[in-house]
């Protein structure tokens, strides 16, 4: 989903993903979905990214390896996995918090303008290898000039 | 799964509270810090019907009863705040997974860290100053931490509630606790308040009812559940449940409604 500032993007997606109701008509979900916008705050800062997700994947009890590897070819995720959360930029941070709304494995993503606080490199990696990453049908918000390559679809 | 989800939360909460290799000492010293105040205040201000000695057990029965509800409830109340604002609320509501189980067991670990707190204030005070109960009475004296820290779990929930889906409440909770602390009895005895107050009290503040518990434990009255202070122990432990279902429901309704706070108190 593109659009300019204030379109209604992220209302859309929140309204997608269950966090805001409907006024009328009907939405039918189906499967579990995962979330993703970014924030700057983290849930523990002393604990590493690593560690982090470990805490979080306990919360959901799935085991997410499988995608581990492929993330960590992402710039800076591995130096996020060893770094205290406190010490992280927000583009690590913005990783992690990518790589959290996967740990439920969930089948579709709802990901709120998720290339904002990535590199160029990160944003191509990504869109390329997308089911690598993911294994999930995802819906982006983003702005107009910011879709990478590998998009060839635009929903609205 | 909790159990789990609880050993791996406390594998990295030892990292997380106490980051330094210092931290277990300072605790250590303002435990001893916070004896020596008490000793000392006791020294000075003795009520007329306490000698020296009968006050500094006063205060300290009294910190060892309240220190971990208040503990839970504040530790409770933040940590859904953080929750909030690191974006993993979300997270959990959109993968309809259960944010009263993960606030359950990271508070279960603020519980085992608030008994290690109050094992080291009764060590402290036996080597250092003087134990105001028998060693005999502390397994009780535990087990009774346990029993209060359901109740306290589920008030902590709901205000939380309040503080995460409305962004507001922080503050003003901060100084409720402060007035259900200063008329728990737990400085002074509730006796010198006016007889209205002192009829008031239970209704209006479970702890005065829970410290009163257990200063009847450590004195060796014993545990009996038919006394009017469990009563309404049990009492507040219902309201406190339905206050949780009510202010969640409404607080996830309003947030669905409204979307996130703008802002949060702090």
């Amino acid at each position: 989903m593109t659009g300019p500032n204030g379109a209604g993007k992220t209302t859309l997606l929140r309204l997608l993903a269950g966090l805001l109701e409907i006024d009328s008509g009907e939405l039918t979900r189906q499967g579990r979905c995962g979330w993703f916008a970014f924030r700057s705050l983290s849930l523990m800062d002393r604990l590493s990214g690593m560690e982090h997700i470990k805490v979080l994947s306990s919360v959901y009890g799935e085991s997410h390896e499988q995608y581990l590897s492929h993330w960590k070819q992402l710039e800076g995720f591995q130096e996020m996995l060893e770094t205290d959360l406190g010490h992280c930029s927000q583009g690590m941070k913005a990783l992690l918090g990518l790589y959290s709304s996967i740990l439920s494995l969930p089948e579709t993503l709802l990901w709120d303008e998720p290339f904002s606080a990535l590199s160029p490199f990160n944003q191509n990696l990504l869109s390329l290898n997308w089911c690598d990453f993911t294994g999930a049908r995802t819906l982006i918000t983003t702005h107009h000039g910011q879709i990478p390559e590998g998009f060839t679809e635009v929903a609205l | 799964m909790i159990f789990i989800l609880i050993k791996t939360i406390l594998k990295f909460f030892i990292k997380e509270e106490y980051p330094r290799w210092y931290g277990g000492f300072l605790e250590v010293l303002s435990t001893l810090l916070m004896l020596a105040t008490f000793w000392f205040t006791s020294k000075a201000y003795a009520p007329a019907n306490l000698d020296q000695q009968g006050y500094f057990a006063y205060l300290l029965i009294g910190e060892l009863c309240l220190h971990l509800p208040f503990s839970i409830l504040f530790q409770g109340i933040r940590l859904m705040k953080r929750l909030g604002l690191s974006g993993v609320v979300d997270q959990l509501l959109v993968a309809q997974n259960s944010l009263f189980r993960l606030v359950f067991c990271f508070l279960s670990i603020y519980f085992v860290k608030g008994i290690i707190r109050l094992f080291l204030l009764i060590l402290s005070a036996g080597l250092f100053f003087e134990l105001p109960f028998p060693i005999a009475m502390t397994p009780k004296f535990f087990f009774l931490q346990v029993i209060v820290f359901f109740p306290i779990f589920f008030l902590s929930f709901s205000v939380g509630s309040i503080v995460l889906f409305w962004g507001r409440g922080e503050n003003i909770w901060g100084q409720i606790s402060s007035w259900l602390s200063f008329l728990s009895g737990a400085y002074f005895p509730i006796l010198i308040f006016p007889v209205w107050i002192q009829s008031l009290l239970p209704v209006i503040n479970p702890f005065a009812l829970y410290l009163e518990i257990c200063r009847r434990l450590l004195r060796q009255d014993g545990l009996s559940l038919f006394t009017y202070e469990w009563i309404g122990i049990f009492c507040w432990f219902f309201f406190f449940i339905l206050a949780t279902v009510v202010t969640f429901r409404f607080g996830l309704s309003a947030y669905r409604k409204r979307g996130p706070p703008n802002s949060y108190s702090f």
